[in-house]
């Protein structure tokens, strides 16, 4: 007996495992993701980050435990602790139990005053109100429904007739959102003038958020564009007729932020708004959402295209942004910056296929795909956790604590700038002004790169007050021994008729201070020089180089590959020699007497008061705060202003003009130019086509 | 008493019941052969039957008695395929192809399918014996078509192969695709089991699981770059064994492609609704590849020139099919054969190399930096040979001297090459000969292991004739790309040396190499090197790249110089020693179940393998458990720079490698880790099983038992604590 109870116990014990292991259904750990992370510098460039968000997995309806799958399920709620879906192509709500994600409840049994069955199949938007409320904006039958908690119809809204007085939009309902003093906001597909507001009695209150198109640069380039492209080309452009808003959310502080579906529409720059209560949005007016690349190399309005369809703002007061265009959330803080995007499009594990709803359930991200029919779940890596909690720690006052938030986002992905604005504001606090800077350059952080270096400069003048002084005097002291040295050189000698100053080499100088009587001598004595006015021309050349490499950070961010040679050509030496020649050329028509040497190192010879101002405005922006930015642009105004006049000078001098025929001859001499330069546009075009058209004659008698 | 007795007989009755049962639903259906198949070829391990009539096979293996059958039927899944999918999966060859007049603007949508079965009838299959085997001939008459087979029982395996040199395509038609058996041991619908693909470092399709929409298909050792897309949506990872396998509950089929591998690719699905009745894998040669070009600009009106040429290059696609029975029904038995196949055939090698702790030190990359306008390279050291010398020194000092230190960029123009290497030369910036002497004997002092790293493939400028060129002689490239909105990088572009080039600069590498005085190098861009060269002006098929690289490889090792690569190819397998960055995970699509280190468990103990470069991974520390689980060495990428350095480069993918930043974490966890490592380095994995949830056992050649919780919570598995996301070990020299 005993033996025999032993075999049993094997036995048993054996077939357990046997059936254990061939039953087992593996969850090995996923290391990998199919989508990437990335985050965006100040310059607006992509780099790699670690990913934010990873996919916990696709609920199908077989894993909510639901019998028939979602059909076109557009919306999604989370409220009273539960999640509540809008299928929408099966006309019913599904309730799911956010502890264990299965189906708790369906509710398809709404029915009016009378008892009788309503349907709402089509229904792409709906909210729920504490008391189980249901607000179902009814796209298919142009209405809005709300059912109290017994699942009875108490009200029903139809077309607002006196706001839309005079149109004939239907009220093709969207979306529909309970505001938190009972405000019912709709939005409706073809009504732009903003969200309609209702009582809950059903009156319209107002156009909510109402938005204008403000003519900008855009709208009027648009506008000359259309003129010249043919009717296919300017259906595919965008139209300039505000958009309406995609959906609507409110947060913890119950504050309305809506989201609109285009990312570039021309006059408006709104994507995502943060409205008060007058309507009006409250987020900083130069934050920009979706992506800030091209996706393409054709032109430049083809920008990688997001298209919004809803948003959420986490308890945390974290912006989440769905575009179901690229299968993406996008997260950003409350001031716009740009914590990280998730997910993607296609068959893959956690991509999307057409999204629609999103919300945040205890810290993870639920996004609603009405293609797959499924919930996508997302869960925050420790990279997404770090770089949230840092961001919370705001500007608090345990500067401790922040500054190992920020070395923990550091160190897990040193491509951020975050961690370095972050810590710059530590070390900014801290008194620490050096490296402040330092963080704050790395960052891209021009304004506040300027109020540390402020702070900092107040330092370093404390510590080193002696060697300033003793520099300024140095300063102040060569000023005056060359203006005394020039003075002298300017004093006519006994028996000469010129001073020492008015030769070859001295005229430039000369002419700084009597600009008439230098450019007569051009006439009289022949001393200009053309080798000297190259020369000046070059250094203007090298000046402006050196002036874009070694201005400060608080004025310039470019960055040392930013410099284009031929650019920098065409704007210093190319500008000046298409002034000469067009002036040159219009002399003709005006009776100008100059000859081309005469107004080529006319116009040479005057533009060094310019250099030398671009000059000390290159130095002085290493010295000099962003708000004392103002000395610097007086230095440039005194040195342009002195180099138009001296060129006025030579102009009437060289010329021969009277005051009124110059400035008539600047007006011709700029359309000369304009003419030039459109000329040699065109000239190049025709080149290129020629190349091209020499390049696919190569390519075809290559695949012969 | 009595009652107890009755009681436990019942139960006992009740068990030994259940148990025939389950013994007689496991066994097959069709003990018995249909009488069309005829027995045409026997040895000591199987028996190969052929149907006369549709080419159709059956292989009896004399170890286990199971059959496996080249066109399972099955009703409900014989009513589930949908189409030319019902006879697909029944016939020994389906063909792809294009008619050839509209060959020239046609793409991979227009492709016609067909297959033997629908196309050949008894009288156009002929079969002629051979030595232990048989050769089936189809011809499709109205083609033109004529497809020769063989299936011969050689060894333990049944090799299938379609013959090239006798294949006829006929002058209407482009042949693309050849799948041969794709039916072989598929499971049914009502079967339970799964797929195992080598996608990456391997993942399960489970049997049934819905997800089949459309098929696998998983181009062996990458795809070809295609000249006209500009645009990379999302970075998967490619196969790199050219293997496939099906598991079921009490056997299973492992595929290897024995020839032809160059030009082939991996295809599975499981079953879908009202598309695929069976859950298939297996494999299709690639015939011919389009390589395109775009005539007239693609901003509008742009045109695609389709061209299909020829790619396969060997003399035969062979399959060689092994038969496993229930002990080795498991992805980690198929993992097994295939090792015992690559040591059988000398491919692979006893492990010589002792654990080590791996790094990645990139000692200098190149930016664009600028003079008054005129751009010129800039060579930026990220980790000077004084501070490799003191990371050593640091690591030393931290008890740690089981160290491979790989130097990428240390000669040249740094990471990424300007123009190939040909000869050995130490950068100035980086401290030069004098300094890497210094350094060289600090590591032979302490047995630390130095390797250099020479890129052979890729450069930004080589002569025009070097380089790989679509078969419009349009210059390709390779890129990084961005991960926000997918567009290449145009200032990371790289043109690729087509095969002879690499092995003319790989040769004229070594005389230098010796100079170094290193016993090591390491190629990694040539780990997963695999391209054919289109251009009609000088050919080269991805055969001729296989056999080039393998030239040079062994160039190295006949001098004494082992290799190591990174994410490396099969066909690099018999010359490399080490190979890092071995893939982690798979390519993600949907109708995968979940990855395996497949990859892992069939080089264990014959290879070294390090796991990619952990800070960069998205849970460090999952994937050291996960490393731990399958004795791959860790690795990470290092410089000793402050990463600020690395601003407004195009190396942003080095981000947080600065070493000071992860040494203490992983000086703690290898310290741990190099115990175990010391123990099972040269060991065979001979078991990978889940024993509870979340909880996995790796046992080793000599019963070294390794348990990696990777849960949250403790685990007790058999009688062994193992903590929250940890892992314990008994056997060998465990304390």
């Amino acid at each position: 007996m005993r033996n025999f109870g032993k075999l049993f116990k094997v036995l048993v014990l054996t077939l357990v495992a046997v059936m254990l292991l061939s039953m087992s259904v593996s969850a090995l750990p996923q290391l990998t993701a199919p989508y990437d992370g990335y985050e965006y510098d100040g310059y607006k460039t992509s780099h790699e980050a670690p990913i934010t968000y990873l996919t916990q997995g696709s609920l199908t309806a077989a894993d909510l435990g639901l019998e028939t799958p979602f059909s076109s399920a557009s919306d999604m709620v989370y409220k009273n602790g539960k999640l509540y879906v809008l299928d929408t192509g099966n006309g019913r709500i599904v309730v799911i139990d956010v502890s264990t994600y299965k189906v708790k409840e369906i509710i398809s049994d709404f029915v009016d005053q009378n008892g009788a069955p309503v349907n709402f199949t089509g229904a792409t938007g709906f909210d729920v109100s504490e008391n189980g409320d249901f607000y179902i904006a009814d796209t298919k039958n142009t209405r809005v429904l709300v059912f109290d908690s017994n699942r009875r119809l108490a009200l029903e809204i139809g077309r607002p007739d006196e706001a839309l007085a005079g149109t004939d939009t239907p009220f093709d309902v969207a979306k529909v959102m309970l505001g938190n003093d009972g405000t019912i906001y709709v939005i409706c597909k073809s009504i732009n003038t903003g969200i309609l507001t209702f009582t809950q009695e059903g009156d319209f209150k107002v156009f909510y958020g109402s938005n204008t198109v403000q003519a900008t640069a855009d709208v009027l380039k648009q506008f000359f564009y259309n003129k010249f492209l043919t009717r296919a080309q300017r259906a595919a452009r965008r139209s300039i007729t505000p958009t309406n808003f995609a959906n609507m959310t409110l947060d913890a502080h119950n504050f309305v932020y809506t989201v609109k579906a285009d990312r570039f529409i021309f006059g408006s720059s709104d994507v995502l708004q943060c409205l008060n209560y007058t309507g009006k949005s409250n987020l900083k007016s130069d934050t920009s959402f979706g992506e800030y690349e091209n996706d393409s190399y054709s032109f430049y309005w083809d920008r990688f295209n997001n298209c919004f369809t809803d948003l959420d703002i986490d308890t945390e007061g974290m912006i989440n942004v769905l575009d179901s265009e690229y299968g993406r959330v996008y997260q950003y803080t409350v001031d716009g910056d740009f914590i990280g995007s998730f997910g993607g499009k296609g068959a893959y594990q956690g991509m999307m296929s057409n999204a629609t709803a999103i919300e945040t359930v205890n810290g993870e991200v639920l996004v609603l795909d009405a293609a797959k029919s499924c919930l996508h779940k997302y869960a925050p890596t420790e990279y997404g956790l770090a770089l949230r909690h840092a961001f919370l720690l705001g500007d608090s006052t345990d500067l401790d604590a922040r500054e190992a938030a920020w070395d923990h986002v550091l160190k897990l992905n040193s491509n951020s700038i975050y961690p370095y604005y972050g810590l710059g504001l530590v070390n900014d606090e801290r008194g620490e002004y050096k490296e402040a800077m330092e963080n704050f350059q790395i960052a891209g952080a021009q304004d506040e790169y300027s109020k540390a270096f402020k702070q900092y400069r107040k330092q370093a003048m404390a510590d080193n007050a002696l060697w300033i002084v003793l520099v300024i005097v140095l300063i102040v002291a060569v000023i005056v021994l060359i203006k005394k040295f020039i003075n002298k050189k300017m004093k006519v000698v006994d028996g000469t008729a010129y001073s020492p100053l008015e030769t070859k080499w001295g005229l430039p100088i000369y002419t700084l201070f009597h600009p008439v009587d230098s450019f007569d001598q051009f006439k009289d004595r022949k001393t200009e020089s053309p080798l000297i006015a190259t020369g000046i021309v070059v250094l203007w050349f090298i000046v402006d180089t050196i002036s874009f490499f070694c201005t400060g950070f608080s004025f310039s961010t470019a960055r040392v590959t930013d410099f284009n040679l031929l650019i920098e050509i065409f704007k210093t030496v190319g500008l000046f020699l298409l002034f000469v020649a067009a002036n040159w050329s219009m002399c003709t028509l005006l009776n100008g007497k100059g000859t081309f040497k005469e107004i080529y190192c006319g116009v040479a010879y005057s533009l060094i008061p310019y250099i030398v101002s671009i000059g000390i405005a290159a130095a002085l922006s290493n010295v000099l705060t962003g708000s004392e930015g103002v000395f610097i642009t007086i230095v440039t105004s005194v040195g342009l202003v002195w180099s138009i006049a001296l060129v006025a000078f030579a102009l009437i001098t060289l010329h021969e003009y009277s005051f009124g025929k110059m400035l008539w001859s600047v007006f011709l001499t700029l359309i000369a130019m304009i003419v030039i330069g459109f000329l040699m546009a065109l000239f190049y075009t025709l080149m290129l086509q020629v190349w091209q058209f020499g390049k696919s004659i190569i390519a075809e008698l290559q695949l012969r | 008493m009595k009652i107890k007795s009755i009681i436990s007989i019942a139960l006992c009755a009740v068990l030994v019941f259940s148990l025939l049962g389950i013994a007689a639903s496991a066994a097959p259906e069709n003990e018995v052969i249909d009488e069309i198949y005829e027995l045409v070829a026997e040895n000591e391990h199987n028996s190969l039957f052929l149907d006369k009539t549709t080419g159709n096979i059956v292989v009896r293996n004399a170890a286990t008695g199971n059959l496996w059958y080249s066109a399972v039927s099955d009703e409900a899944g014989d009513k589930n395929s949908v189409g030319i999918e019902k006879s697909n999966v029944k016939s020994p060859i389906v063909m792809q192809y294009l008619y050839r007049e509209n060959a020239i603007s046609a793409d991979s949508n227009s492709l016609e399918t067909t297959n033997t079965v629908e196309e050949c009838d008894e009288d156009c299959i002929s079969v002629k014996k051979i030595k232990n085997g048989v050769k089936v001939t189809f011809t499709i008459d109205w083609l033109g078509v004529v497809i020769p087979v063989e299936y011969v029982l050689e060894g333990e395996s049944l090799k299938a192969s379609i013959l090239y040199d006798e294949l006829e395509e006929g002058s209407d038609i482009f042949i693309i695709y050849l799948k041969l058996l794709p039916g072989f041991g598929a499971g049914t619908m009502a079967e339970q089991g799964y797929l195992v693909i080598p996608d990456g470092s391997g993942t399960v399709i489970n049997f049934n699981n819905g997800s089949g929409a459309s098929e696998y298909v998983g181009y062996v050792y990458g795809n070809e770059i295609d000249p006209l897309s500009y645009v990379n949506k999302i970075q998967t990872e490619d196969v790199r064994l050219p293997i496939f396998g099906i598991v079921k509950s009490d056997r299973a089929l492992l595929g290897v492609i024995t020839e032809g591998d160059d030009s082939a690719a991996i295809c599975a699905y499981s079953s879908f609704a009202k598309k695929y009745g069976y859950n298939i894998a297996t494999s299709k040669a690639v015939y011919r590849y389009n390589s395109p070009v775009s005539m007239f600009g693609t901003d509008w009106e742009g045109k695609n020139i389709q061209s299909w040429t020829m790619c396969a290059d060997s003399k035969k696609y062979t399959v060689s099919y092994y038969f496993l029975g229930a002990e080795k029904a498991s992805y980690q038995g198929i993992a097994s054969k295939y090792q015992d196949y690559l040591v059988d055939s000398g491919v692979l090698k006893k492990s010589k190399n002792a654990p080590t702790l791996h790094l990645d030190v990139y000692n200098s990359i190149s930016k664009t930096s600028a003079i008054l306008g005129f751009k010129y390279q800039k060579q930026i050291s990220l980790t000077s040979y004084k501070e490799v010398k003191k990371i050593l020194e640091e690591l030393k000092a931290a008890g740690i001297t089981d160290i491979t230190a790989e130097l990428i960029g240390w000669s040249g123009s740094g990471v990424s090459n300007e123009k190939l290497p040909t000869k050995a030369r130490h950068l100035s910036s980086v401290g030069g000969k004098k300094n890497f002497k210094k350094l060289k004997a600090f590591a032979e002092e302490n047995g630390i292991t130095l390797v250099a790293n020479a890129d052979f493939a890729y450069a930004a400028e080589m002569k025009r004739s070097d380089a790989i060129q679509s078969y419009f002689n349009k210059l390709l490239y390779k890129y990084l790309y961005r991960k926000s909105v997918f567009t290449e990088r145009r200032s990371t572009a790289q043109l690729i040396a087509d095969s002879d080039r690499v092995l003319s600069a790989g040769k004229s590498f070594l005389k230098s190499y010796s100079s170094t005085g290193l016993d090591t190098i390491s190629m990694d861009t040539l780990g997963d090197y695999f391209y054919s060269n289109f251009s009609r002006k000088a050919p080269q098929s991805r055969k001729y790249l296989i056999d080039n690289v393998q030239k040079l490889l062994a160039a190295y090792n006949e001098k004494g110089v082992s290799v190591s690569l990174a994410d490396a190819n099969a066909y690099t397998f018999k010359y490399v020693d080490t190979i890092t960055a071995a893939p982690i995970g798979s390519s993600c699509y949907e109708m995968f179940d979940y990855d395996i280190p497949l990859y892992q468990m069939v080089l264990h103990g014959y290879i070294t393998v390090t796991t990619e470069s952990l800070p960069q991974t998205i849970d460090e520390e999952l994937t050291y458990l996960w490393a731990v689980s399958t004795g791959t060495e860790p690795m990470y990428n290092t410089i000793y720079k402050k990463a600020s350095v690395l601003q407004e480069t195009e190396y942003d993918y080095l981000y947080s490698s600065t070493f000071d930043w992860w040494k203490d974490e992983a000086v703690a966890k290898y310290k741990e880790y190099s115990k175990l490592l010391a123990n099972i380095y040269d060991k065979k994995i001979t078991s990978y099983t889940e024993v509870l949830p979340n909880v996995v056992e790796t046992i080793y050649e000599g019963g070294i038992q390794v348990y990696v919780n990777y849960n949250t919570t403790e685990v007790t598995v058999n009688g062994i604590k193992v903590a929250a996301r940890s892992y314990e070990w008994i056997g060998g020299d465990s304390e």
